[in-house]
């Protein structure tokens, strides 16, 4: 019974920890979920059941801003993982000045989302942005764009500024998994005649398998969550083509008041992220575990 | 009976003649109190104030924590629901009907009595802080009025003396001012955040006219922004962007930083904005250079927009007393003048319109809007929902509109339905 005692004992700070920072928060979403909070007039909590959870199925603007989501998630994800992809192999072979390259293709990670957001709106700014600029010096265009007002530019715009702030993960998370490749499989291969392509398509993927699926994962779910970048560059527009639901959740709470209702489209958001990653975590088979 | 007195109680007793002192020392302790302010310009002047105010009351000692602006609302909503928060803060008017509606705000009319305060700020200011219920839930500490702003430089050089007075002035000179091939624009018609619902509401109001008390809503409580007149008002400022293309087509989504920006770098001639962007504006073309005028008239009149920040007291607070204290010193005359001179901004105290600096040709057109009135519009920023309403809903209105997506009158019929189903939720 001690012996069974100990291990508990020592895990219970971490797990109360756990509880704490993470269960209960959940847990009192949940429950503001099944109330009508509206703390700005008076606050009194009215319990509704399931009213808010049917509300959020029928709601359009949720529906688009999902679909938006989707959209914001998958055009940075994919980009950010190639290029981080291309970076980590790069960064995999020897050459003088590896260690100095790795650390600047990491300065991007370090820049918070609403500096990265200011730093790519001024670049495609109408008025004094430098990519207008070079464009009309490179007589690519005659008049300066304006990229924030049509859907396909203004996604460009981000997705491009998320892209340049994201692959660095990518590329670090994946250059660790890279290295732990032992060489001589790689030797094995070539003996065996395999060309680079092969050797890349039968050695080095299933080996980063893990990696590439957990990270990403994880920068699908951040990405997801992301409000910082994107509200700062587009606040969702033009009209509401790039209205996120975080970007929704955030309005719906603090700007009309209502709590309940923005605790249900969390509700809903942690249901679609939930079931999300169970699916992506099946990705995990095609390495063969 | 005798009463032994033992060594110990002796001891004890000699303790407590010690601690005496002690504890009178303790009750001499300062007041220990917060003030946030939530602002992203005018922290320096702010905290100079606090200093001077430590240094001078040593009952009061108060603790000035900067939020970062963007993040006011959900850091105080978060802190106030659990009954925390500073003890007094400084705030915008627009947050009013969120921290007041929430309860969260001592009412200050109490307070106010007998101080001689309200007597010197400016009536429009002391509206806005009793918008909700009737009650004063904040002070104010400057007033700012919609303004039209303009490049005397560029209207030289096109030819112009003056600013628009009417709206179909306004089309004619922001036309003289366009040159699309030189990238130049007469205006910048703000699609994007940060205040555009001004820009062309004030069209539509001054063509079919503001509601009951300047309000935008009728006698029997419906939003007069359907209406034909003022249909035909939204028309004719829709026609700027769409037609007459005075504006640079980047302006249709753009945000009031990149209003700001096109201005300063001389691709526009007129922006419009609220008067904290005047220090902005004046440092970035040139207080020379700065031409500062009131809205446009049109037909039906000229109505204006007037805003403002104040001081507000926890209602949670257990430091009442000592916040107050601390912003009734704050709003005294020398103090006020000093943090508006220094910003750049029109004191709430009417007693300090008389100074010198204010005299300066940048300050009249706000001041002199700020005295009509008869002219302010009441909008109404008290119905629970107006913030996402002007940040989020009528961007996403105006922007459907400017790029061709609905008409003005669908706009208009919008915009008025949202606002009646605001007023009818708030009962």
């Amino acid at each position: 019974m001690k012996r069974h005692a100990l291990p508990w004992a020592l895990i219970a700070p971490a797990a109360l920890l756990v509880a704490a920072g993470a269960l209960y928060p959940l847990g009192y979403v949940a429950w503001l979920a099944g109330h009508e909070y509206e703390p700005y007039r008076g606050g009194r909590y009215a319990w509704v059941g399931a009213a808010n959870l049917l509300r959020v199925l029928a709601d359009e603007t949720f529906w688009h801003s999902l679909r938006v989501s989707a959209i914001w998630v998958t055009g940075s994800v994919v980009p950010q993982f190639l290029l981080g992809l291309g970076m980590a192999l790069v960064l995999n072979e020897s050459f003088r000045g590896r260690g100095l390259v790795r650390t600047i293709i990491l300065a991007p990670w370090a820049v918070s989302g609403v500096v990265t957001g200011i730093i790519w709106l001024w670049l495609f700014d109408g008025t004094i942005g430098v990519v207008n600029d070079l464009m009309m010096r490179a007589g690519l265009a005659d008049f300066p764009i304006a990229w924030g007002i049509q859907e396909e530019t203004t996604w460009f715009m981000v997705l491009l500024a998320n892209a340049w702030r994201g692959a660095p993960f990518f590329a670090i998370v994946l250059l660790a998994a890279l290295q732990s490749i032992e060489p001589e499989l790689y030797e094995a291969a070539k003996v065996d005649g395999a060309t680079p392509l092969q050797r890349f398509r039968h050695v080095t993927l299933p080996l980063i398998l893990d990696a590439v699926v957990v990270s990403t994962l994880l920068r699908a779910l951040w990405t997801f969550n992301f409000i910082d970048l994107i509200f700062t560059m587009t606040r969702g527009g033009p009209i509401d083509a790039t209205k996120t639901l975080p970007i929704y959740i955030f309005d719906t709470a603090y700007q009309k008041g209502e709590f309940g209702y923005a605790a249900a489209l969390s509700v809903a958001l942690c249901l679609v992220l939930v079931a999300f990653s169970a699916g992506w975590w099946q990705l995990r088979r095609f390495g063969g575990r | 009976m005798t009463t032994r007195i033992t060594r110990r109680a002796l001891l004890a007793a000699g303790a407590g003649a010690l601690v005496l002192p002690g504890g009178a020392r303790a009750q001499a302790q300062p007041a220990r109190i917060t003030f946030v302010w939530p602002f992203a310009g005018g922290e320096r002047g702010m905290q100079q104030l606090v200093n001077r105010f430590n240094e001078q009351t040593r009952a009061i000692q108060v603790e000035m924590q900067i939020v970062p602006q963007v993040q006011a609302i959900p850091r105080l909503t978060t802190a106030f629901t659990g009954g925390a928060g500073p003890d007094c803060l400084a705030m915008s008017d627009s947050w009013l009907s969120q921290f007041a509606g929430g309860g969260w705000l001592e009412n200050l009319d109490p307070l106010l009595v007998g101080t001689g305060i309200e007597q010197e700020i400016v009536p429009g200011s002391m509206q806005i802080a009793r918008m909700l219920g009737g009650r004063a839930f904040y002070v104010g500490y400057m007033v700012e009025a919609y303004s039209l702003y303009w490049n005397r430089r560029l209207f030289q050089e096109a030819g112009l003396a003056e600013p628009p007075a009417t709206t179909d002035a306004f089309r004619e000179t922001a036309m003289k001012l366009t040159d699309a091939r030189r990238n130049r624009f007469g205006y910048y018609a703000l699609g994007g955040s940060g205040w555009q619902f001004q820009q062309w509401s004030t069209w539509m109001l001054n063509h079919g006219g503001a509601g009951v008390d300047r309000t935008m809503f009728d006698a029997e409580g419906r939003s007069v922004l359907a209406g034909s007149r003022h249909i035909e008002g939204l028309e004719k400022w829709v026609a700027l962007y769409q037609r007459d293309r005075v504006s640079p087509p980047a302006s249709a989504t753009g945000t009031f930083q990149d209003q700001t920006n096109a201005f300063v770098a001389g691709q526009v001639a007129m922006v419009m904005g609220w008067g904290i962007g005047l220090s902005t504006l004046a440092d970035g073309i040139g207080e020379a250079n700065l031409g500062v005028a009131a809205m446009p008239a049109g037909p039906a009149g000229q109505y204006f927009y007037y805003a403002g920040n104040g001081f507000s007291v926890n209602a949670a607070s257990r430091q009442k007393e000592a916040a107050w204290e601390f912003l009734r010193w704050l709003l005294r005359r020398d103090n006020m003048e000093a943090w508006n001179r220094d910003f750049g901004a029109i004191p709430a105290n009417m007693t300090v319109w008389d100074a010198e600096w204010l005299r300066a040709p940048k300050y009249q057109a706000p001041m002199a809007m700020l005295r009509a009135t008869d002219q302010l519009l009441r909008h109404p920023r008290h119905l629970p929902g107006y913030a996402s309403f002007q940040t989020q809903f009528a961007p996403e209105q105006v922007q459907r509109t400017l790029l061709g997506r609905q008409t003005p009158a669908q706009q208009a019929q919008a915009v008025a339905n949202a606002l009646n189903e605001l007023r009818a939720r708030a009962g």
